[in-house]
């Protein structure tokens, strides 16, 4: 069984790795491939919670975000393609449509 | 946990055997490359265009529906394997949810998603 | 043979957790998109791996299910729709924007001051325990789905229906976004 402080490791570090994608990448694609694995990484969170606990719950938990996970990517992806017509572009600092 | 090791062990030894097999003919073979061994083959015909062309907006709505009603599956799975224990409350929980899913299918469905043309 | 499995299996963690972090750096700092999208899947994989060595079997199938099975050939669709080879970045990365690298830079701070905290520090906490003995309202060796779908039908109703009308909105939204001006 591995230790909890490896567990804890492993997702913090999966988690910066998505923080980082987020500020510096410009390819709206990536930003939200990189949410994804922020939710990834929270996930590894409550899964091992749920065994230093005992309880199920965090597993069932980590279920209803998966779910989540499969509803924003829907949302998310549609939103680039629908911007990629109007704008033919997906780099998000070329979106400036709001500057005053 | 020892169940598992089967599975990695059959993982294992499916990503080792073409590695291995690629690199005993790369080994073995002749190398003598020319202009169309080099080419990208494609069924015997000359390629004309690139492989990457703009695909339609319709693969994308499939692609979406079926992560929906994936979603819909891997929750429906828990729900199936304790369906007595859970009774009439669970039957209800879950035909709200099917329901729920039910409607946005009708929903695609009168717009037109699903038709291909 | 059973005492060099549990070896490797505490190993194995660290194994798939570190194989998850090589496919995220993977898909952060590629140059094609399409590289990116191999090593998310890649990480996904790793990831439903470790889920695996957590004892969380059932998660680790639906993580293969939904993220391998469907959020990666998503990702993959869009990136042959947005033809990204014609639109190359000229500059891949922001790193000009200097309220980006003060996150990173105090969130790289904060961290090592957990950490030191946390390993060095003479009131450093007592360590959690991941022990065998303590899954057992997880059912760990034969029945975890059950074990979920209690926990997920019975004490998570609110949330679970909540889940089904946010499908739907995601449904019907990315049908509308993506079919707004098809005619």
């Amino acid at each position: 069984m591995p230790s909890m402080n490896s567990v804890l490791l492993i997702s913090f570090l999966l988690f910066s790795i998505g923080v980082v994608g987020v500020l510096i990448r410009r390819n709206a694609l990536i930003i939200l491939m990189c949410a994804e694995l922020m939710l990834n990484a929270a996930n590894l969170n409550l899964i091992a919670f749920a065994r230093h606990s005992g309880t199920v719950h965090g597993q069932a938990f980590a279920l209803l975000v998966m779910g989540l996970a499969a509803a924003e990517v829907a949302v998310g992806l549609a939103l680039v393609v629908a911007l990629y017509r109007k704008k033919s572009t997906i780099q998000v600092d070329e979106l400036d449509l709001l500057k005053g | 946990m020892s169940h598992y090791a089967p599975i990695l062990l059959v993982f294992l030894m499916a990503s080792a055997i073409p590695a291995v097999v690629w690199y005993l003919s790369r080994l073995i073979r002749p190398n003598l490359p020319n202009a169309i061994k080099c080419s990208s083959y494609e069924c015997g015909i000359t390629t004309t265009t690139e492989a990457r062309e703009k695909l339609s907006i319709r693969y994308y709505l499939v692609a979406v529906m079926f992560l929906v009603f994936d979603v819909e599956t891997v929750f429906l799975m828990p729900w199936a394997i304790q369906m007595k224990e859970l009774a009439l409350f669970g039957l209800v929980e879950i035909g709200v949810f099917l329901f729920l899913l039910l409607l946005g299918y009708g929903y695609i469905w009168s717009k037109g998603a699903l038709d291909w043309e | 043979m059973e005492q060099s499995l549990a070896v490797i299996g505490s190993h194995l963690f660290l194994v798939f957790g570190l194989l998850a972090l090589g496919g995220a750096a993977t898909m952060v700092f590629a140059r094609s998109a399409v590289h990116s999208v191999v090593g998310f899947l890649f990480c996904m994989l790793a990831l439903a791996s470790c889920y695996l060595c957590l004892g969380a079997e059932f998660l680790a199938t639906a993580q293969i299910l939904v993220y391998a099975g469907g959020i990666v050939v998503l990702f993959l669709f869009v990136v042959m729709i947005v033809e990204l080879s014609k639109y190359k970045e000229q500059t891949r990365f922001q790193l000009h924007t200097p309220w980006a690298v003060g996150l990173v830079v105090a969130g790289a701070a904060a961290f090592i001051a957990v950490f030191w905290q946390t390993y060095f520090s003479p009131s450093a906490p007592q360590a959690l325990t991941l022990d065998p003995t303590l899954a057992q309202g997880l059912d760990v060796a034969n029945q975890n789905a059950q074990a979920i779908s209690r926990g997920l039908y019975a004490d998570f109703l609110l949330p679970f229906e909540i889940l089904s009308v946010i499908l739907l909105v995601a449904l019907v939204g990315a049908v509308v976004l993506a079919k707004a001006e098809r005619t």
